[in-house]
């Protein structure tokens, strides 16, 4: 019998997970995919909101506020690069200039500090490439960089690290209220009975709430989509550069990367299905249009990659954060959209209140380690620390990643760490091999070969993000069949 | 009569050639530019071959590379695809030699283009 | 700190054959660095013939082309590290390489040749909307799976772009057993040499459809299949063509992009039009002493080429640290109307090695009949008539130093007239 199961490998779900885990408690987190971290998690816009944004009052302005605070001493101890960079909310009229001011005011309503309104030349002068006609900006320095991914991974370790099991490729089919007490989480990995239960599922957060007869609600997936450019740009903008927001939106960006990227995005388009995460033409032109009004000079020839994200935008347009009033021990943790990756570490503290108010004991536990195992990135050592890694481990001196300096020492790392990596792509959050210029058309199938060996597996088996996607159809001769066979035209 | 219609590769220009033929007889060749046109055109509807390569397994696991010595009949390309099919090559082995011979009867052999060691 | 007096980066074509002639040429200290565990660069994956007709007057083989280079290294005890990556490079000709063996190392130069090619375009380069699945890759992985793993990473293919890696692997896909459904390209001509197009596509009557991209890709874990449209003029897709395609696999063959990280490192300067650095008549960059040869200078479509630029930079790199004295005096060579790219972008007309230059460019479009102008500050030298232009076949145009020195000439330029259009100069 776990004390607590969590449904949802995200940014939500990892990080009540880890904070659960200082506790004397059992603790299982299912996650239906084969990795942490891939849903909403992997497809955002990775900026650690300042809480200006938010209507005060609300679940979203508060948390953000709370999280934010909380973001650089929890990446200190998880080892997670986190970049203090600023957001500029970027006016171009006499109208949007107003909007500034209404927005100064939320901040300080909701407690965002040291926001301030800048004119045209201190704006100039801190992002030259901004478009010409920007006239005004809010300044809030207290907007950082964090990579979502990476985040919530260092969470999972740490978690798992602490005694959270890990249940991946596990899809919840049914939850069932026990007579007694607690429930069973049936799982397509087998069934779990746990006291308390976590709905921490992102966009299907609804879905798992009417399974387990809980209260309704509806979750909307929101498309964003994302356009990202070669490395060589790095410092075209160096703060996070938001247009004046519309009402349903924050608007397209123009935001730097903690690893040294640009990217532009998000549009936002209301869709049906959970799992669309495909780019649409129209799409990429709209941020395009979006992302050139506030940096004219964007290097087009230069995009890298693109890729589209899922807001999981809730009925009440709030979080919902609450324990089941019909459903004694079922926690409610839904609707988390922007600001969640902000809100997640002041969410997962909240939730922990919670499960206490309903009648969870938590006792410290005196083994808990807050630091996950140091992670070596060979590209941002000096030197004198590269020469020194690659005597004690040779593998460091094997540079599988060319585009981003990535070793086999580390790929191997990547997949013997707790909640370790089992695909391509899997390592590929990890370390960064296969995210830079070339796209893994290097990297891939090394990546591919020291997998197969480390798993034990078939290159076969081998896949790219889980089930289904496996990178390798066959042996080479196996597709001849027919002897003189032509060419079969259909 | 049929008529068939060669693309010229042995210049850039890629003449679109003509070539009638009543059964196994060319009976006229129309629109090649230049004499070696005129050659290419004549062997790709008598006899066309085509050098093959591909790659074997070694039993090491790891495959070599290999082609036939000369081109073989085109129409033999799949067959000879076919018959290496379970070729097994067992190293050492080093570029030039022969490591399969007389391929889908034409005589030609196939040998190795990389080595193993 | 090692000290050496030529390094050569990259263990290739051009690596191969800049270090050979080096060392003929009565260099000693030469050592070349490959970051693979064999050398030849891409040659041992491209296992069809072709190569070598220019260079050894017959038709090779890519891992037969590597071979005789290798062999001939081998023989005349040219230093090499394998599975090394060279991760730093200075103005000054420092080189940080790294290896499971020997650690990190640093190596001074006195010379050092840049051989480290070029990369493929991937989908993000060309923003393929749709989804993310596995079976995207670009033609060159995929050739590497096939010949050098063994492994088939798809059954039913549909390949973007017509450039030559991807025409030879529609031939090899089919060969193995599996389907290759259609090649789509954008342009509205073949982007591969003729020869590969007949050999690897009407062969087998794959078809080609010019005039064509790929618009979306479906399937969420493995690719399901691709939406396929053609373009109008202004390469915007048309949606009443669209089509939908079933596959596994999508290919790119959509073009290679030199790799020049480490010259931008050094400070090198970048010829914007072929992303390679700007080198002079003996393949010298803007640094002294710092060559470079083959992809990684532009993209070349026949090896041979490679191997003949190459051959220059090693004796270009023989003179320099024999006499020392940089180049000077240059001449800017630059393309004109229909002409791409040049290569050298300068030349020291005093200095031209054998009494003659070779300039490789490239034609922006295909012509049938054109006339090229070879014309400098002081006036024309000359011109030439040229017949079935394509952007995808390099022109080599030969000059003579005394069509060069002694006329001050400063500046030259080469560009095209379609024959019977009118002035466009």
């Amino acid at each position: 019998m776990e004390d607590v199961v969590i449904i949802g490998g995200g940014i939500t779900g990892c990080s009540i997970a880890r904070e659960l885990s200082r506790y004397d408690i059992k603790i299982t987190l299912v996650e239906k995919e084969e990795d942490v971290a891939c849903g909403t998690s992997k497809g955002n816009s990775a900026v650690v909101h300042a809480g200006f944004d938010a209507s005060p009052g609300t679940w979203k302005a508060k948390l953000n506020v709370a999280g934010n605070k909380l973001y650089p001493a929890l990446c200190e101890e998880l080892d997670v690069p986190f970049v203090l960079n600023g957001s500029l909310v970027v006016a171009v009229s006499e109208e949007e200039e107003r909007v500034l001011e209404e927005l100064l005011e939320k901040g300080r309503l909701n407690g965002v500090n040291n926001l301030r309104i800048i004119g045209k030349d201190e704006l100039q002068a801190m992002e030259p490439n901004l478009s010409s006609k920007a006239r005004a900006a809010l300044d809030a320095p207290t907007g950082g960089l964090v990579c979502p991914y990476e985040f919530t991974i260092a969470l999972a370790e740490n978690a798992n690290q602490n005694g959270v099991k890990f249940w991946l490729n596990a899809m919840v089919t049914d939850i069932e209220k026990l007579e007694d007490s607690g429930f069973l989480v049936k799982t397509s990995r087998g069934s779990l009975r746990a006291k308390y239960v976590i709905n921490a599922a992102g966009l299907f957060a609804d879905e798992l709430s009417k399974i387990a007869g809980a209260e309704e609600y509806t979750i909307t997936p929101r498309k964003g989509e994302y356009l990202v450019f070669d490395k060589q740009f790095s410092g075209l903008v160096k703060k996070t550069i938001f247009p004046t927001p519309s009402k349903i939106s924050k608007g397209i960006l123009v935001c730097p990367t903690v690893d040294g990227n640009i990217f532009i995005g998000p549009n936002s388009n209301n869709i049906q299905d959970k799992l669309d995460t495909s780019v649409k033409a129209p799409g990429i032109k709209e941020i395009i249009e979006g992302g050139k009004k506030l940096v004219p000079n964007l290097p087009f020839k230069n995009v890298i990659t693109s890729f589209a994200g899922l807001r999981a935008v809730s009925n009440t347009n709030d979080f919902i954060i609450e324990a089941s009033k019909q459903v004694k021990g079922f926690v409610n943790v839904g609707g988390i959209q922007s600001p969640g990756l902000t809100s997640a570490p002041a969410i997962a503290q909240m939730v922990k209140g919670i499960l206490q108010d309903e009648g969870l004991i938590l006792k410290e536990k005196p083994t808990f380690n807050p630091h996950r195992p140091m992670k070596k990135r060979f590209r941002e050592l000096n030197n004198e620390e590269r020469e020194q890694l690659i005597k004690q481990n040779p593998a460091y001196g094997h540079i599988i990643c060319r585009c981003e300096t990535v070793t086999e020492a580390e790929i191997i790392d990547a997949i013997r760490r707790p909640v370790g990596a089992r695909s391509i792509d899997a390592v590929k959050r990890r370390t960064r091999a296969g995210m830079g210029r070339c796209q893994g058309g290097f990297c891939s199938p090394r990546v591919l070969e020291i997998l197969a060996r480390e798993l034990g597996a078939d290159k076969l088996d081998i896949t790219k993000k889980g089930p289904g996607s496996n990178l390798l159809l066959g042996r080479i001769k196996e597709f001849l069949q027919v002897e003189g066979g032509d060419n079969n035209d259909n | 009569m049929k008529s068939k219609q060669v693309t010229c590769i042995i210049c850039p220009k890629g003449c679109q050639i003509n070539v009638k033929m009543n059964g196994n007889e060319i009976v006229s060749i129309e629109n090649y530019d230049c004499k070696r046109g005129l050659e290419y055109a004549k062997n790709e509807v008598l006899d066309p071959r085509r050098i093959l390569t591909t790659t074997l397994k070694l039993s090491s696991g790891r495959v070599l590379p290999v082609r036939t010595k000369d081109p073989i009949p085109k129409k033999y390309l799949k067959k000879a695809m076919f018959e290496l099919k379970d070729v097994v090559i067992t190293p050492p082995i080093k570029v030039g030699d022969v490591v399969a011979k007389d391929v889908v009867g034409t005589g030609i052999d196939v040998i190795a283009t990389g080595n193993a060691k | 700190m090692i000290t050496k007096e030529l390094v050569v980066i990259g263990g290739g074509p051009a690596g191969l054959a800049a270090a050979i002639e080096a060392k003929k040429q009565g260099i000693k200290d030469v050592i070349l660095v490959e970051r693979d565990v064999r050398l030849g660069g891409i040659l041992p994956q491209c296992i069809h013939n072709g190569f070598g007709l220019h260079v050894f007057k017959e038709e090779l083989t890519g891992p037969e082309y590597a071979d005789r280079f290798v062999k001939e290294l081998e023989e005349m005890g040219i230093e090499v590290m394998l599975d090394t990556m060279v991760i730093e490079l200075t103005q000054d000709k420092q080189i940080i390489a790294v290896n499971r063996d020997k650690g990190l190392m640093h190596i001074q130069a006195k010379a050092v040749i840049l051989t480290m090619g070029c990369r493929e375009r991937t989908r993000g380069a060309i923003n393929i909307p749709g989804f993310r699945p596995s079976g995207i890759f670009t033609a060159g992985t995929a050739q590497r799976f096939v010949n050098i793993e063994g492994y088939m990473p798809g059954k039913e293919i549909v390949i973007l772009g017509s450039g030559d890696i991807g025409l030879i692997m529609a031939r090899r896909f089919t060969l193995e057993g599996a389907k290759v459904k259609c090649v789509a390209e954008i342009m509205p001509y073949s982007n591969g040499l003729t020869r590969n197009v007949v050999q690897c596509l009407e062969d087998y009557d794959i078809p080609l459809l010019l005039s064509h991209t790929v618009v979306d890709i479906h399937g969420k874990d493995r690719v399901e299949g691709v939406t396929i449209a053609e373009v109008d003029k202004n390469f915007q897709p048309i949606h009443s063509t669209e089509k939908y395609i079933s596959c596994d696999t999508l290919l790119l063959s959509v073009g290679l992009i030199p790799e020049n990280e480490l010259s931008k490192m050094a400070d090198i300067k970048i010829d914007n039009i072929t992303s390679g650095p700007v080198v002079n008549q003996r393949m010298e960059t803007s640094i002294p002493g710092i060559f470079a040869c083959g992809n990684v200078v532009h993209v070349h479509d026949l090896v041979d080429f490679v191997t003949m630029e190459s051959q220059l930079a090693g004796r270009g790199a023989v003179d320099y640290l024999k006499d020392k004295i940089p180049s000077k005096k240059h001449i800017t060579v630059s393309p004109g109307p229909g002409i791409g790219y040049v290569v050298p972008q300068l030349i020291d007309a005093e200095k031209i090695l054998d009494g003659k230059q070779n300039f490789f460019m490239r034609s922006k479009k295909p012509m049938e009949k054109a006339r090229l102008f070879i014309e400098s500050d002081k006036g024309q030298i000359r011109t030439r008539i040229l017949q079935h232009i394509k952007p995808s076949e390099m022109i080599n145009i030969e000059l003579k130093k005394e069509e060069l020195v002694n006329k001050d000439i400063k500046s030259l330029r080469f560009f095209l007239q379609e024959e019977g259009a009118t002035d466009e100069k």
